[in-house]
């Protein structure tokens, strides 16, 4: 199914004609972490507001390897699509106390429980994504659900890329701030031209990072452009009505993450999303 | 009734079925983050301007609708019609988000020394009552500690489970101010609130007064004090349609989000369209 054909058809459907079934959320995550305020955030940094608190409430570590859902604890939440019809991103805003921008993803693996102390291979288990699945624009991170130690450690992956050739070997920094902190996500750069992730296969520390603290791996799909610095008050939003609405899978495990501006911590951070059914 | 197309949409735009204008001045004092301007005496729908005494609510919980005083005080759509709202020539003074929310049910009155807990049980409401966006607020009323405290909520679900909201932040720079809103976090997983069946305090909180508020938010907007394209609202242009439905007798009020120390002063109008 394509997109809308004519400014008339979107407004048609915004007004519930066509079966549209317009659905807007509202979502609210303060920098905020099981209870307490969350260790701030480090300049430049990016991180995942999935275990933050707030609307909706914090998601868990997946633990095993799984595949997130729009059904997923913690998940942004939106209605199916029915009747064949497709869902679409047509609008989203977002506002911040401190300067920082905004991106929605969409979950497709991830993993957690790794562990932080070990130098061996660690295996992951392999689960085929069941969206985006040729892996082409899937993006890879470590990402972490509670506070690790600050050991600065080399992590050493290897991932599947799109092209479904295995044992592609990458590596990042875990433990530095801004790769510690409970929703810090570590980007686990591609190698060579490669174009996205399919899978990933293993990791190994080069030591321990020490502390106590969870963290795993994730892969990510954005579905919107970042909101460039959403501080202000006023933030900054994204009407996808002049360009073209963005396709939502029915099954997208729609979360947020953030680029910090500043090594601040802030209060409130609230955006707003706008679907519609085709 | 859905509009056919862009033609009927610019005759409805042309001609509203109801404008409210606007004037609203909040004074509500230092720190980021969420206020309401529901007891704000400096507030005037179509010229009229309710005292915030006459607007607290009072200790026991109820539900609000568009004749509770405070509100904005809509008509209701023709039977069989849907009423539909837009905002538009909007000024403002400062950088702010406004929000514009439709409050279902509250209570005032809350102990801020009382580390006990406080028994609340709203209601049951008359709109969203199933609906998973509705969210819960701490709404500050007399201007409460400066020693950071939490508070939890021991709250329904939008399943109709029971659960208990983490601690949440309260008191403090930003967290203390008259008119504060603190929305609430939700317990892992959940997306919304029902009912509310109490709070507790970790701390008390000195002085003041505080309660609870329902609302269901229904749409948002940036404005900007250059008073450029961002403040015409236009829902097209600007905010890919989002002309939010009104359920008849809704309790509509504004919240702001600004920050630091800020008098915001915004006016404009709220446009109803009958569909």
């Amino acid at each position: 199914m394509s997109s809308y054909a004519n400014v008339s058809e979107f407004i048609n459907r915004k007004f519930g004609g066509g079966n549209g079934l317009p659905e807007s959320y509202t979502l609210h995550k303060p920098w905020r972490f099981n209870g307490g305020l969350n260790t701030q955030p480090s300049t430049g940094k990016t991180y995942s507001l999935w275990v933050l608190d707030g609307y909706p409430g914090a998601g868990s570590p997946p633990g095993a390897s799984m595949i997130p859902t729009r059904l997923t604890p913690g998940a942004i939440p939106f209605t199916a699509p029915s009747g064949g019809r497709e869902k679409w991103l047509d609008y989203v805003h977002a506002c911040n106390a401190v300067p920082g921008s905004l991106c929605f993803v969409d979950r497709l693996f991830a993993v957690s429980g790794l562990d932080k102390l070990s130098t061996s291979v660690q295996p992951i288990a392999p689960m085929a994504l069941t969206r985006y699945t040729s892996g082409e624009g899937n993006l890879l991170f470590l990402e972490v659900y509670s506070i690790i130690g600050s050991s600065s450690t080399t992590a050493t992956i290897t991932y599947t890329n799109e092209l479904g050739v295995g044992g592609r070997v990458s590596t990042c920094m875990i433990g530095p701030n801004g790769h510690r902190e409970a929703g810090a996500l570590v980007r686990v750069p591609l190698v060579g031209n490669d174009r996205g992730v399919r899978s990933v296969e293993s990791i190994q520390l080069s030591g321990s990072v020490g502390g106590s603290g969870e963290f795993g791996m994730t892969i990510l799909r954005k579905m919107t452009p970042f909101l460039g610095d959403v501080a202000n008050a006023t933030g900054s939003s994204r009407s996808f009505v002049e360009s073209h609405p963005v396709k939502i899978d029915d099954d997208a495990c729609l979360s947020m993450i953030w680029n910090a501006g500043i090594n601040t911590s802030y209060t409130s951070l609230v955006a707003q999303v706008s679907l519609t059914e085709r | 009734m859905a509009l056919a197309d862009f033609g009927a949409y610019k005759a409805k735009m042309a001609l509203p079925d109801e404008v409210i204008d606007f004037v609203v001045t909040h004074g509500i004092g230092s720190g980021s983050g969420w206020s309401s301007n529901f007891t704000n005496t400096s507030r005037a729908w179509n010229g009229e301007v309710t005292t915030a005494a006459a607007v607290k609510p009072g200790a026991t919980p109820a539900l609000c609708d568009r004749t509770t005083p405070g509100a904005m005080g809509q008509r209701n759509a023709p039977a069989g019609l849907q009423n539909r709202v837009w905002l538009n020539n909007l000024t403002t003074n400062t950088e702010q988000t406004l929000m514009l929310v439709d409050r279902l049910a509250h209570v005032a009155g809350l102990i801020p020394t009382n580390t006990g807990v406080q028994t609340i049980d709203f209601p049951p409401l008359t709109r969203y009552a199933t609906d998973p966006r509705v969210f819960a607020a701490v709404e500050i009323y007399t201007i409460v500690g400066a020693t950071p405290t939490t508070i939890v909520m021991n709250y329904t679900n939008q399943d109709g489970a029971a659960k208990t909201s983490p601690p949440n932040a309260i008191g403090g720079t930003g967290a203390r101010e008259v008119a504060r809103i603190l929305p609430f976090t939700l317990a892992a997983g959940d997306t919304g609130v029902r009912d509310v069946a109490s709070i507790q305090l970790a701390a008390s909180l000195v002085s003041g007064e505080f309660g609870i508020t329902l609302y269901r938010p229904l749409l948002q907007i940036p404005l900007n004090p250059t008073g450029d394209y961002l403040n015409s609202g236009d829902p097209l242009r600007e905010l890919s349609m989002q002309m939010p439905l009104v359920l008849d007798d809704a309790c509509l009020q504004f919240m702001v989000f600004a920050t630091g120390v800020f008098t915001p002063v915004m006016s404009g109008d709220v446009n109803f369209m009958w569909v």
